[in-house]
């Protein structure tokens, strides 16, 4: 009964269902970030080069901001919506935010 | 490496305030408060939400008697304290502080927060963001100033928006934050805690569903003004009053993350507010905002204690202020926009000058949503 009433309110509620997409690490954050920043310039993920800047990606910052945001949801925690300002390119954001995830397991 | 270095300049004020923050590094800051602070007792916490729901619900029956729309006013600003006092109390139960049973503690959270119909796990998740990023420019949740040149790149209604409550519609600068925080799941980057928001919405929109319908088919449209709008306004004039002169001055800067630390922003980027006895009962000591901010599990009623004992800990770190209009007015009149070069604020005025534009024209950084005045 309880269960019934738990569905219905995730029905009416409209919730979101887990993604089951493994854990993430410095490889996955930069295979997402190589896809998101293809999906925005509407590209094949394989031009994608994760050594070049964003900046001459020629992301402005309403996108930037909203990549941060999606970002969030994949780590489940706030980020700095400047996090694209601050790291030049998806080479150095993925790194910089493993080292953030390693960081945050050790202190756990 | 970081491309954005804010404020351009390091002034003396500055560098010492940084200094005492750093100094708190590796602190415990929570070790000065005594444990037995940290018990609820939950027939305390009933007093308080049971005086807040007379007040509010005792300003609504003076309303309806009232023998001239003069008093609707000051009546609605009683509603508004009544309601203001219910929020407190939610906030209690949002820390877990009000009982040690959390399915308790959000049920009358819940409850709590229905005169502002507030969904009770939107506000709790964005507060808990607020907490722990009190005072950072580039993450906390709450009354964050923008930078002129993201003011400049403003549309007009949130240009308008930001304008307005920073001056002289402060005392609406919670509705925005409202909107944000309780009806907006995708702000906040946990699955599980949009899931919740959710919930609390369907809670909220069902329970508006019966209420105001109800209410307008037996006061009329007149009764919805005089008995739900007013006091909800009011409400929020308490609210973004209360909270805007917790963390806006003209002497706490708002920190970029190499400045920032998770001890200084508890212990000395905050402001308590001295009240009246009486205003400090019913807004359930939530002046007493430093020691609440160290340690946010602590019961209400002993923050007043939880306060000595930090003071004693750490002698001159604490802000603390008696209330006044002079106090809000310099507020309003100056605390507009981050300063990029000094890292205070500046005036609106300064938007238009050289003088505020200097800065990061291309470095943005921060979300547009950051224009919007939060709690």
């Amino acid at each position: 009964m309880a269960s019934f009433f738990s569905n219905l309110f995730n029905k009416v509620s409209f919730a979101e269902q887990q993604q089951n997409s493994g854990p993430v690490t410095e490889a996955s954050l930069r295979q997402w970030l190589a896809q998101r920043l293809a999906k925005q310039l509407k590209v094949d993920v394989a031009v994608i080069d994760t050594g070049r800047t964003f900046e001459s990606y020629g992301l402005d910052s309403i996108v930037a901001v909203q990549v941060a945001g999606d970002l969030e949801k994949v780590l489940e925690q706030r980020l700095s919506p400047a996090l694209l300002f601050e790291h030049q390119n998806i080479d150095d954001l993925a790194a910089y935010l493993a080292g953030e995830l390693a960081l945050a397991e050790t202190k756990a | 490496m970081p491309t954005i270095q804010l404020p351009e300049q390091l002034t003396p004020n500055f560098q010492d305030l940084v200094h005492n923050i750093k100094a708190l590094d590796g602190e415990r800051l929570a070790d000065a408060i005594p444990k037995e602070l940290y018990e609820p007792r939950v027939a305390r916490g009933l007093l308080g939400f049971f005086a807040s729901y007379a007040l509010y619900i005792g300003a609504l029956v003076g309303v309806h008697y009232a023998p001239h729309w003069s008093l609707y006013l000051p009546l609605w600003l009683v509603a508004g304290l009544g309601g203001w006092g219910l929020f407190c109390i939610a906030h209690e139960c949002g820390h877990n502080s009000f009982s040690t049973n959390r399915r308790f503690n959000h049920f009358l959270g819940q409850v709590a927060l229905l005169p502002l119909l507030y969904p009770f796990h939107g506000w709790r998740h964005m507060h808990n963001l607020h907490h722990a990023n009190t005072n950072s420019l580039e993450m906390d949740t709450d009354w964050r100033p923008v930078l002129p040149v993201q003011y400049r790149a403003m549309g007009w209604w949130d240009k308008l928006v930001y304008r307005s409550t920073r001056s002289w519609l402060f005392w609406l600068g919670t509705v925005n934050y409202q909107r944000h925080s309780g009806f907006k799941p995708s702000m906040l980057p946990k699955l599980e805690a949009r899931n919740e928001v959710r919930r609390s919405i369907v809670v909220t929109v069902l329970f508006a569903a019966v209420y105001l319908p109800a209410l307008i088919y037996l006061t009329g449209w007149q009764g919805f003004l005089l008995y739900f709008l007013g006091p909800w306004v009011g409400i929020h004039a308490w609210f973004s009053t209360t909270t805007m002169m917790h963390h806006v001055s003209e002497e706490l800067p708002f920190l970029t993350k190499e400045h920032w630390t998770l001890n200084g922003s508890r212990l000395m980027l905050t402001t308590d507010y001295n009240y009246p006895k009486w205003l400090h009962f019913f807004t359930h000591n939530i002046s007493v905002h430093t020691a609440h901010h160290v340690v946010p599990v602590i019961p209400f009623y002993n923050l007043p204690k939880a306060r000595e004992a930090l003071k004693r800990a750490y002698p001159n770190a604490i802000r603390e202020k008696d209330f006044t209009w002079r106090e809000v007015w310099r507020v309003i009149r100056s605390c507009h926009l981050y300063d990029p070069v000094h890292g205070y604020y500046v005036p609106f005025d300064a938007a238009d000058s050289d003088h505020a534009s200097k800065g990061r024209s291309g470095q943005p950084g921060i979300s547009p949503e950051g224009g919007v005045p939060h709690v």
